[in-house]
């Protein structure tokens, strides 16, 4: 069943996100401006759809790593954000904060810190985009993002924190809506790497984490829910809450826990 | 109009007005997980701001742009984009004479500011332009390309003023063949539509960031 909000809500003040693999996201605004988080070399262990000049007005890098910063993919002329100073660009405020990566991937040597966590605020909703940090927060670095509505937070480990950090993190951040990202899975086959359930899979439930499509369970089924589910999420801010409200949901998310939320690739 | 080479094929272009180009900015470490480097890639980054910063194609010694600093525009070919006074436009070449099959698309992206029509090949490598591209092409003023076979071809049919040999180009037979051949040992260099030569110039410019080690 659809969600009757689906018909009922206004158009207005809808966020699209669409997942692309790794830690590329392309975020739209409801008025049309497109952000893409952190475009990747798509090569032989990275068999994601690349973006193919899709357009954008926005590209954040977060790090200097091939799998970060492939601007090359995206289109339209974008500005390249990838500092720490607060810039106004295509009328949305991004923040960089800088942080570090593990000391293996130490690659770039133009940035503050080797990786910047990108926030910014789309449509009333508080991004963080945690890029390919590589540690828990430090009470500074926390203070500095702030209050996160939806957190993209890297859960594959080995080239980022280790996925109980990555827990970790998302406690201190308190994020309504938790997007995992940079794990492993039958696109992106990096020896070592964790896949997306080692992430939640201590949870007490798992009614609340979904694949597009609201699952019970979670045993087996990543291929097929892949398929199913929406590769576009909608998010819209309704008193304070952030809501899911894509076609393919057939609840609301409301923010009384941690909700993740795994979006399908697009293939 | 001033031109500096750092390495490759990353230049940096300021017009009269301050408006600055950084073209093919380079990745200056190798990645373990990365594609294999050319030999010495170990170069300092270009490490400056620029407005505008052009990737010819998705190539990591022509399209890391983490090698810049500030918030710059990107082109990468495509429509045609107006920012700040400067008009950037591209025309599609290969990188060798096997199409897709090959080493793939490069976006050659020309440059319009101050009256001069600037031209950057990066790693064009087609025996010969077609009567289309060369068309699409125009008129060029000021070139920059990589040096091999194809490079007497693409002179004769692009008849440029001034030529830029770049991307571990080194002086050859052919190059001291030219008339207007000239090795410098600055990594600046000034034109301006006024001071153009009248027949045409090769200039050597001296690499700006020399690498660091092995």
């Amino acid at each position: 069943m659809e969600n009757p909000d689906y018909a009922v809500g206004t158009a207005k003040n809808r966020l699209k996100i669409e997942y692309f693999g790794l830690s590329c996201f392309v975020i739209t605004s409801s008025n049309g401006t497109k952000i893409i988080t952190d475009p990747f070399f798509a090569g032989q262990r990275v068999l994601h759809t690349m973006l193919r000049k899709e357009p954008a007005d926005v590209v954040t890098v977060s790090c200097g790593s091939y799998a970060h910063c492939h601007v090359f993919d995206v289109g339209g002329s974008p500005y390249a954000y990838q500092i720490t100073e607060p810039t106004e660009l295509a009328g949305i405020l991004f923040r960089g904060v800088a942080t570090r990566h593990l000391e293996m991937l130490e690659v770039s040597t133009t940035k503050p810190g080797d990786n910047v966590v990108m926030c910014f605020e789309v449509d009333g909703i508080k991004l963080c985009h945690l890029g390919a940090l590589g540690h828990k927060l430090t009470d500074e670095q926390a203070k500095q993002i702030g209050k996160v509505d939806i957190l993209m937070v890297p859960v594959g480990g080995v080239s980022t924190l280790p996925v109980e950090d990555a827990k970790e993190v998302c406690r201190q951040l308190n994020p309504q809506i938790i997007l995992p990202m940079h794990y492993r899975s039958e696109r992106c086959d990096f020896q070592g790497w964790a896949g997306v359930e080692e992430f939640f899979k201590d949870r007490p439930s798992v009614e609340k984490v979904y694949f597009g499509v609201k699952r019970k369970y979670y045993e087996n089924v990543l291929r097929s829910d892949l398929e199913i589910g929406s590769s576009q999420l909608e998010f819209q801010m309704r008193n304070g809450k952030v809501v899911l409200t894509s076609r393919g949901a057939n609840d609301q998310i409301t923010a009384e826990t941690l909700n993740i939320i795994v979006p399908r690739f697009v293939y | 109009m001033k031109f500096k080479w750092y390495y490759t094929a990353s230049w940096r272009i300021t017009t009269d007005t301050g408006v600055s180009i950084i073209t093919d900015p380079y990745n200056h470490k190798y990645i373990p997980e990365g594609p294999p480097p050319p030999f010495g890639t170990d170069h300092p980054a270009v490490g400056e701001q620029a407005d505008i910063v052009t990737i010819t194609h998705g190539h990591f010694d022509h399209s890391y742009i983490c090698g810049v600093k500030g918030v710059p525009r990107i082109y990468t070919g495509g429509a045609p984009l107006e920012y700040k006074g400067i008009r950037l436009s591209s025309v599609e070449g290969w990188h060798d004479n096997y199409g897709d099959c090959g080493r793939g698309v490069v976006s050659c992206v020309g440059i319009e500011a101050d009256g001069l029509r600037i031209r950057h090949m990066g790693d064009y490598g087609q025996d010969r332009l077609t009567d289309e591209q060369l068309q699409k092409f125009g008129k060029v003023d000021i070139l920059f390309t990589c040096w091999g076979d194809w490079t007497p071809a693409l002179l004769d049919q692009l008849k440029p003023k001034v030529v830029f040999p770049m991307h571990h180009a080194v002086v050859d037979m052919y190059m001291r063949s030219l008339k207007g051949f000239k090795q410098l040992d600055v990594s600046e260099v000034e034109f301006s539509a006024d001071t153009l030569p009248a027949e045409m110039k090769c200039l050597m410019l001296k690499q700006l960031r020399e690498p660091t080690g092995a």
